[in-house]
């Protein structure tokens, strides 16, 4: 997670919504999302790592929990949540 | 003493000369035009609003005609506040809904100690609907209707809250009536008060709704919003109401939002707060009679 990120996690219904503080921005994460980005709140993390997870725990195809996450992580890089640059693997 | 209990003639030369002032919910407002086009309908749609004498004002606003030597620049008005022209001028023969107009973007342009949503509300009983639409959705309708039948009027075009306090302040202003919805308001509600029809504005037909008296006195009674509709008028549809998660709700309310993003968490967390109360739904509608029997049964 980016320096200085701080996130408002709210509960509606069976999901989250995500205030990011420092930014202003409000994120609706899709479950997934929602895994990653909690993951990477908690501490750095690896594509490869998160990979590894998610097949693990939602037994995904190796190369598609790849790809799936690294989407995600893009989505991320895109909205400044992630350091700029940062390599994934 | 209220607006209505003045004799129209001296209505009429104080609006001219030092102004009206009322408070509409929060917002204390001075008055001031000498535009006999404009005299009439703001004594008749604002009868019931209590003039206010010795108060701080929020917006002292003026619609006047342009000055000049040309006869096509004295046709046409503006409308300022605190001496700022907020729009390009209109011609005169739309005085009043320049004159809405401007009262409502003083609230969505200046008001943002307040969090906004672009949406109808009203109250009856325990329940408080918050009904968010665009322009044509059909919300000013149904709200019309409701009201007509009972409902206590908060607000026709703004849902306003302070942040952190989770009860809709009301507004009791007129509403706003567009298009084939003002000659089926007329039907449907024929003992309400209606002002002048205007045939060619921006937004096509337009015509004022008064609020109901009881509206009006209970400006100062705010209410917490029970439900969140969706309305949409769909030719030929019968009444219906589809649950919306509240996930859904916070997306498409936050896009009804006029000034989230000045509120940061703290108007993050308010939305939140609101939606979690609230039952949501979207409402497709076509007739105004099964429309306000659904409503009727809302629990």
């Amino acid at each position: 997670m980016r320096d200085g990120v701080n996130l408002i996690w709210r509960r509606l219904g069976d999901d989250y919504v995500v205030f990011n503080e420092s930014s202003g921005q409000t994120y609706v994460p899709h479950p997934l999302s929602e895994w990653v980005l909690r993951e990477i709140e908690v501490s750095e993390k690896t594509l490869g790592s998160l990979a590894d997870q998610l097949v693990q725990d939602a037994e995904l195809d190796p190369e598609v929990a790849e790809y799936r996450v690294r989407e995600v992580l893009d989505e991320f890089n895109t909205m400044g949540l992630i350091e700029p640059g940062h390599k994934f693997d | 003493m209220n607006v209505g209990n003045l004799n129209p003639d001296t209505f009429a030369q104080t609006l001219a000369s030092t102004g009206i002032t009322v408070r509409c919910g929060p917002f204390v407002t001075r008055i001031i035009s000498e535009l006999p086009e404009l005299t009439a309908p703001i004594q008749l749609l604002y009868s019931e609003f209590p003039i206010i004498e010795d108060s701080l004002v929020d917006f002292h606003v003026r619609v006047k005609a342009k000055s000049g030597l040309s006869h096509r620049l004295r046709s046409h008005i503006t409308f300022t506040l605190d001496r700022e022209e907020a729009f390009f001028p209109f011609h005169r023969s739309l005085a009043l809904p320049l004159f809405e107009w401007g009262m409502n973007w003083c609230v969505y342009g200046n008001a943002h100690q307040f969090e906004m949503i672009h949406g109808a509300a009203v109250q009856r009983g325990k329940q408080t609907l918050m009904m968010p639409g665009v322009s044509g959705a059909g919300k000013s309708t149904l709200c019309a209707a409701l009201v007509s039948r009972g409902w206590r009027l908060l607000s026709d075009e703004l849902a306003i809250w302070r942040p952190g306090e989770d009860v809709i302040l009301p507004l009791a202003r007129p509403i706003s009536l567009k298009n084939y919805s003002i000659e089926l308001m007329k039907s449907f509600a024929p003992n309400e008060t209606f002002g002048p029809y205007f045939g060619n504005t921006a937004k096509g037909a337009l015509a004022h709704m008064r609020a109901p008296r009881e509206s009006v006195r209970k400006m100062d009674e705010p209410s917490a919003p029970t439900h969140i509709i969706f309305p949409r008028y769909t030719a030929g549809s019968g009444p219906e109401l589809e649950a919306v998660s509240k996930r859904d709700a916070f997306v498409r309310l936050s896009e009804y939002a006029l000034n989230y993003p000045v509120h940061g968490k703290e108007g993050f967390n308010s939305l939140v707060d609101m939606i979690e109360k609230c039952d949501c739904y979207d409402f497709r509608y076509s007739i105004l009679d099964d429309a306000i029997r659904a409503f009727d049964e809302l629990s």
